[in-house]
């Protein structure tokens, strides 16, 4: 009986602990959090620049106001693609009325499946204000109903309990567990996001200082050769959904620095996912800039990189102002129906293969 | 199944109430199922090759304890036995290795490696040779013997335990110990920790650096050495803690496996503090066997050689873990060598010669973990070059360390303190209730903030 009483006190106290931890986390990410998404959200920018390190890196609000008469903030986080923006553009639209959403799109963002989990993480903290975050955090299997309960009570209501727990013992048992969960799981390896950041991260822009080596290797880096139909599906959806607001939306590939390769051009798998993202640019109606070195022979320098997937201040001073008259041309084409490739003149290679994403649509 | 997952969290907690609900002399009717779900979790077919080598050690061994009197069958039986064991090991772990590497040719196989099949073949081992040198009896229950070899906490990455410890253990039983489980959970807490908040941090760095060597510099490969040295220590030593608590909280006792290895002042106190039940296991089965040190100092440092050799060709075919061996072979016979000639010259010991003996040491291991982690051969040459040159600079990303930090420093402060003689266990045990509950909390918060949910395997799973 001893036992009996100091293990229920130690689970009440567990439980307990948990709940006042995670309420007094909830309490500091609204508030106090340097995260990137508690950044963006509280920028109230014109425009937002999704995608990973380069979307942070690359775009200079400045020089892009300039141009397009839009305040930009840069929202985007390292290691991130689509499921974040995702995610982000959802939360964002709760709170703001955004006017165009550019996103900076790497060559294997379509088939990035190896970290989706991983890169959901950052979004946890946010899983009661987004349907979206929800869905896709959903979709990682029944472990995730153990983080839910108490977030978002809605998405499991809406999960028919009654007629499944008769039929399967499969759903009996997780709901069982899930009176066991754990709130503060959602901060896990989130924690960091608390501490302090610079000015400039949290104005949005981080320019990179510094130059590439003097001897650059590329590192071998296999993509892979099939597309990922669910990161697909959250792209199809944000656009849509930015759509139904009334935000533009923009896609746009980076430069790389590919001078130390035998031959600088792409190489069959990078033209396959250029293709692909080209392909989901015109099913979608979105306009696509490309800026890689092939389109903008400036940066074959070696003097605009930090490393080799990243700009240096310079070079981001250089792209944005290549950009920038790119952007406001492609704004003027956002309720004509068309879609425009910029810059107009398409590569020889240039080949669309309708089929997969008009499905999808 | 492995144990940094919520379906091992599942399992145990209803093979550990089960255990302790049901009759003592049916234990081992749920521990035997379990460690076989446990086992067949990952890839139920290798069951069957699990059932068949044990079948086969299980025979033999009864046939040993038979024949007492005939000393060829004796030995015609253990040959057999170990024949198998390690014919399967060879044919799984190693025929493709040689094949290819040595004699050039494609590979015989395409199966993948049985997870932790060098554990529970060397455990098997130790049997079959413990029963023939009649230091233990041949178990008659096929069950309980069955169940010593894939007993699930020990199974896939040991520790490779005895079977005079292990098996009377199974055999007995006992009953429920709140002292024991308390003990237990902390552990597992412990291992938990090391795991997913230390070593699963590091190994995102550690992947990142060793998988491209060409495209970083000496600076950042040092560094991630260093990482390494951390994520394999707290991941191997993490699963034998986890390991050691999950058996305590099921009323059996594992042997230590790690006793602060990066704490030795030698290397051959390195060895009696690392991965203790392998380094046993190959003084016991192996060097020994071998003559020890009883056939003269060159004979010695052969033996020693040997042992180190094939100890680094346990952990799996590649020429780097042959190399690895070798250089842990040439420390040994070096570091017997410098002892040797420390007594000769009657020097006394020095304070403060500990703590550089302790860096020295510390050191020497680390360069070892390059050989142990790199690629190949290639990739090894090309780290000592870029280390050579020693160039930089390698930027990380800060939040890395703040994940893992604080583990980290609990880690080292614990470890420092009982390296001071302190008995943290005892304090542990000792204190009131509610200081035990402040630990457990503190530990599962550090783990559900910091840790690494879907984090890479256990590095000595690949063993």
């Amino acid at each position: 009986m001893r036992w009996f009483i100091a293990t229920l006190a130690f689970l009440t106290g567990l439980l307990a602990l948990d709940r006042g931890i995670s309420q007094g986390l909830s309490f500091s990410y609204v508030r106090v959090s340097h995260d990137d998404i508690s950044l963006a959200r509280r920028a109230h920018a014109d425009a937002y620049i999704f995608g990973d390190s380069r979307a942070k890196h690359h775009y200079h609000p400045g020089i892009l106001k300039k141009h397009c008469g839009l305040t930009f903030f840069n929202a985007g986080a390292e290691g991130q693609g689509i499921l974040y923006l995702r995610g982000l553009s959802n939360l964002l639209e709760q709170i703001d009325q955004p006017k165009l959403y550019v996103v900076n799109l790497n060559l294997n963002d379509l088939m990035d499946k190896d970290f989706r989990y991983v890169r959901l993480a950052a979004l946890r903290p946010y899983m009661a204000e987004s349907s979206a975050i929800q869905d896709m955090l959903l979709t990682y299997g029944w472990r995730e109903y153990l983080r839910m309960p108490g977030y978002a009570p809605h998405v499991m209501d809406g999960i028919e309990w009654g007629s499944h727990l008769k039929n399967t013992w499969k759903l009996h048992w997780k709901k069982l567990v899930r009176l066991a969960l754990f709130k503060t799981f959602c901060y896990n390896g989130q924690l960091p996001t608390l501490l302090p950041e610079t000015d400039s991260a949290i104005a949005g822009f981080v320019p990179l200082g510094g130059n590439l080596g003097s001897q650059p290797i590329e590192a071998e880096w296999q993509m892979r050769s099939e597309l990922d139909l669910y990161t697909v599906k959250q792209l199809i959806d944000f656009v849509k959904q930015a759509r139904q607001k009334n935000i533009a939306v923009v896609f746009c590939i980076g430069p790389s620095y590919r001078e130390q390769r035998q031959d600088p051009g792409l190489r069959p798998d990078e033209s396959f996912h250029l293709a692909a993202l080209r392909e989901c640019a015109w099913f979608l109606k979105v306009p696509l800039i490309e800026m890689g070195p092939e389109t903008y022979p400036v940066f074959k320098q070696k003097a605009l990189y930090q490393d080799l997937e990243h700009l240096n201040a310079q070079g981001a001073e250089t792209f944005s102002e290549i950009l920038g008259p790119l952007l406001a041309k492609s704004l003027q084409f956002k309720d004509s129906g068309v879609t425009p490739f910029l810059p107009a003149i398409l590569p020889k290679d240039y080949v669309i293969v309708p089929g997969f994403f008009y499905q999808l649509m | 199944m492995v144990f940094n997952s919520i379906d091992y969290l599942i399992f145990f907690t209803a093979v550990f109430l089960l255990h302790w609900v049901i009759p003592l002399r049916w234990r081992w009717a749920l521990l035997l199922p379990a460690s076989l779900f446990f086992y067949g979790y990952w890839k139920w077919q290798y069951l069957f090759l699990l059932l068949f080598t044990t079948m086969i050690d299980y025979c033999c061994c009864l046939g040993i304890a038979t024949f007492k009197e005939s000393a060829a069958q004796r030995r015609t039986l253990v040959g057999i036995s170990i024949l198998s064991n390690l014919s399967i090991l060879a044919f799984f772990k190693y025929a493709n290795f040689f094949i290819t590497s040595v004699g050039h040719l494609p590979p015989v196989h395409q199966f993948v490696l049985p997870i932790g099949i060098s554990f529970y073949v060397f455990q098997a081992m130790s049997y079959t040779i413990d029963v023939y040198r009649g230091t233990v009896p041949a178990e008659k229950n096929p069950f309980y013997f069955v169940l010593f070899i894939t007993f699930f906490p020990q199974l896939v990455a040991g520790p490779i335990e005895r079977p005079g410890n292990l098996l009377p253990q199974l055999k007995a039983g006992g009953r429920f110990n709140p002292e024991k489980f308390a003990v237990g959970f902390q552990l597992m807490l412990w291992g938990f920790m090391k795991k997913v908040v230390i070593a699963d941090r590091c190994a995102v760095y550690v992947d990142q650096i060793f998988n491209n060597i060409p495209g970083y510099e000496g600076q950042a490969i040092l560094v991630g050495m260093y990482l390494f040295a951390i994520q394999i220590y707290c991941d191997f030593s993490g699963y034998s803690d986890i390991a050691r608590g999950c058996a305590k909280m099921l009323g059996f006792d594992l042997m230590l496996n790690f006793n602060r290895p990066y704490f030795a002042e030698n290397i051959v106190e390195f060895w009696r503090r690392w991965h203790i039940s392998l380094s046993t296991w190959l003084k016991d089965y192996l060097y020994i066997p071998l003559g020890g040190n009883r056939k003269g100092k060159v004979r010695t440092y052969v033996n020693l050689l040997i042992t180190m050799v094939l100890g680094g060709l346990w952990h799996g075919a590649n020429w780097t873990f042959i190399l690895w061996g070798f250089y842990h072979g040439v420390l040994l016979a070096l570091s017997k060598l410098k002892t040797a000639a420390l007594e000769r010259l009657h020097i006394p010991s020095i304070p403060g010669l500990r703590l550089v003996g302790i860096l020295i040491t510390f050191h020497l291991v680390l360069f070892s973990w390059l050989i142990f982690r790199v690629k190949d051969m290639a990739d090894l040459k090309l780290a000592i070059h870029k280390l050579l040159a020693f160039q930089g600079p390698f930027q990380m990303n800060p939040s890395i360390f703040f994940n893992f930090g604080i583990g980290l420093a609990i880690l080292l402060l614990v470890e420092i303190l009982q390296e001071f003689k302190l008995d943290v266990s005892g304090i542990f045990k000792k204190s009131p209730i509610y200081a035990k509950f402040a630990y457990a909390y503190a530990f599962i918060f550090l783990i559900i903030l910091f840790g690494v949910e879907k984090g890479a395997q256990f590095i000595y799973f690949q063993f």
